[in-house]
């Protein structure tokens, strides 16, 4: 297995340039390379779902119990002892993948699959986000002020993170298309084509779900730390149910285990309601939700394999046209 | 064997969801209504379901009940804000014994 290709590097630098160039293109306007942020943050989200949801096939419902997880260990060693996010992000990394084997482990010993793991993944959410609310309650805890600070991660403008984030998705996008040629990501792919038959071919099913959510729980963790410097506090709101199972929809809708499909389907379908959100909210509230939810509804029925299948039709048309 | 598939889908679904609108329209005798209702009840009945084991009534019945004893005593005994942990908590203990649910077959 190569890690690297020509290809690939190609791939990740025309991702790396264009979003680079999105805060330049907003103006440097402090609202929008925020939204700019949060479509970036995510991508990664669906991008690390795209791991245990399109490769392994696991319809996952936890990433916000990762994702805040992260953030709580993070952000709370920052306000609490004072300790840098350079340590607390690692850390909030290790939680998240402990709470994965925790709960992981259980999970795939007893042969939980299929509508039952979609569930049992998102009461984890509700679960840790109310242990979370016993234990700190409903108040938000504000990270300390910096006006500039590089060790604390704290900022008075959003483009040091924006450019952070954007590290960590061409990572991420890096490590899918690794996994993707890996032997664990054929043995995912058998696992989610047919689990019985895999198992029959030998392929230790229950560790690889295990590594697969492992890593899936690690880019979480890591990422939420972020999005706690992002955002500055630290609320049991970061566990929340509704995010996750958006996470699964916009994974779903870019098509399983297709890269490009996922990441066009998140810039596009949030781009479009935070969109739609700054134009419709402020005439008819709630009509963005409509359009936005319609819309979500129309390309479920159009095109069910997801937008990486209309990209993958969309490159065969386009290589017959060179070819004849 | 002559089955209208699409019929018979399209029957079940309006039959549940006409159902869900009447037993919606008796909650809001004593309960609130606002938009974002659905995501209350929407994870809630569906673990009630899975709990129970797909397919089944008697399973339905016991899982309804047994969620909303330990509901119900979690509130009152422990914090009225720790309610949907013991209904989750529940759900995933019973579900790593039984993965099909409780009256499920295997």
């Amino acid at each position: 297995m190569r890690l690297i290709d020509r290809n690939t590097i190609l791939w990740l630098v025309v991702v790396a340039i264009i979003f680079s160039l999105v805060p330049i293109a907003l103006g440097f306007n402090a609202y929008y390379v925020y939204l700019a942020a949060q479509i970036v943050l995510m991508a990664i989200m669906v991008l690390a779902w795209n791991i245990i949801g399109g490769y392994a096939g696991q319809l996952d419902l936890a990433a916000t119990a990762y994702l805040g997880m992260g953030g709580a260990v993070a952000g709370l060693l920052l306000t609490f002892y004072g300790i840098t996010p350079w340590v607390g992000v690692p850390l909030g990394a290790l939680a998240a993948i402990g709470l994965a084997v925790l709960v992981g482990y259980p999970t795939f010993r007893f042969g939980i699959k299929e509508v039952w793991y979609a569930l049992l993944t998102a009461s984890l959410v509700v679960i840790v986000q109310r242990v979370f609310w016993l234990i700190y309650g409903s108040t938000e805890i504000y990270l300390p002020y910096y006006e500039w600070s590089w060790l604390y991660l704290r900022f008075s403008r959003y483009e040091p993170l924006y450019y952070i984030l954007i590290v960590i998705l061409l990572f991420v996008l890096w490590i899918n298309i690794v996994i993707k040629r890996s032997r664990l990501g054929y043995y995912l792919a058998a696992i989610r084509e047919d689990e019985l038959a895999a198992e029959a071919l030998g392929i230790d099913v229950r560790k690889y779900k295990l590594y697969a959510l492992i890593i899936y729980a690690a880019i979480l963790g890591f990422v939420g730390g972020i999005q706690v410097s992002l955002t500055s506090i630290v609320t049991y709101r970061m566990f929340d149910p509704w995010l996750a199972i958006v996470v699964a929809v916009v994974g779903l809708i870019g098509g399983l285990g297709s890269v490009p499909g996922v990441l066009v389907a998140t810039v596009v379908l949030r781009t479009i309601e935070e969109y739609l959100r700054s134009t419709l909210g402020a005439v008819i509230p709630g009509l963005y939700l409509l359009i936005y939810g319609l819309l979500i509804v129309i390309v479920g029925i159009l095109k069910p394999e997801g937008i990486g299948g209309f990209i993958e039709s969309l490159k065969r048309r386009l290589h017959k046209g060179g070819t004849q | 064997m002559g089955i209208n598939i699409k019929k018979v889908y399209t029957l079940t679904f309006g039959l549940g969801i006409a159902l869900t609108a009447v037993a919606a329209a008796l909650i809001m005798t004593f309960s609130r209504a606002d938009p974002y209702i659905g995501l209350l009840y929407g994870l809630l009945s569906w673990v009630i379901v899975a709990m129970g084991g797909l397919g089944g009534v008697m399973g339905v019945l016991w899982s309804g009940l047994i969620i909303g004893i330990i509901e119900s005593l979690g509130m009152t005994l422990v914090s009225a804000g720790a309610r949907e942990l013991f209904i989750y908590l529940t759900f995933l203990i019973i579900i790593w014994l039984r993965p099909r649910g409780l009256f499920g077959r295997r």
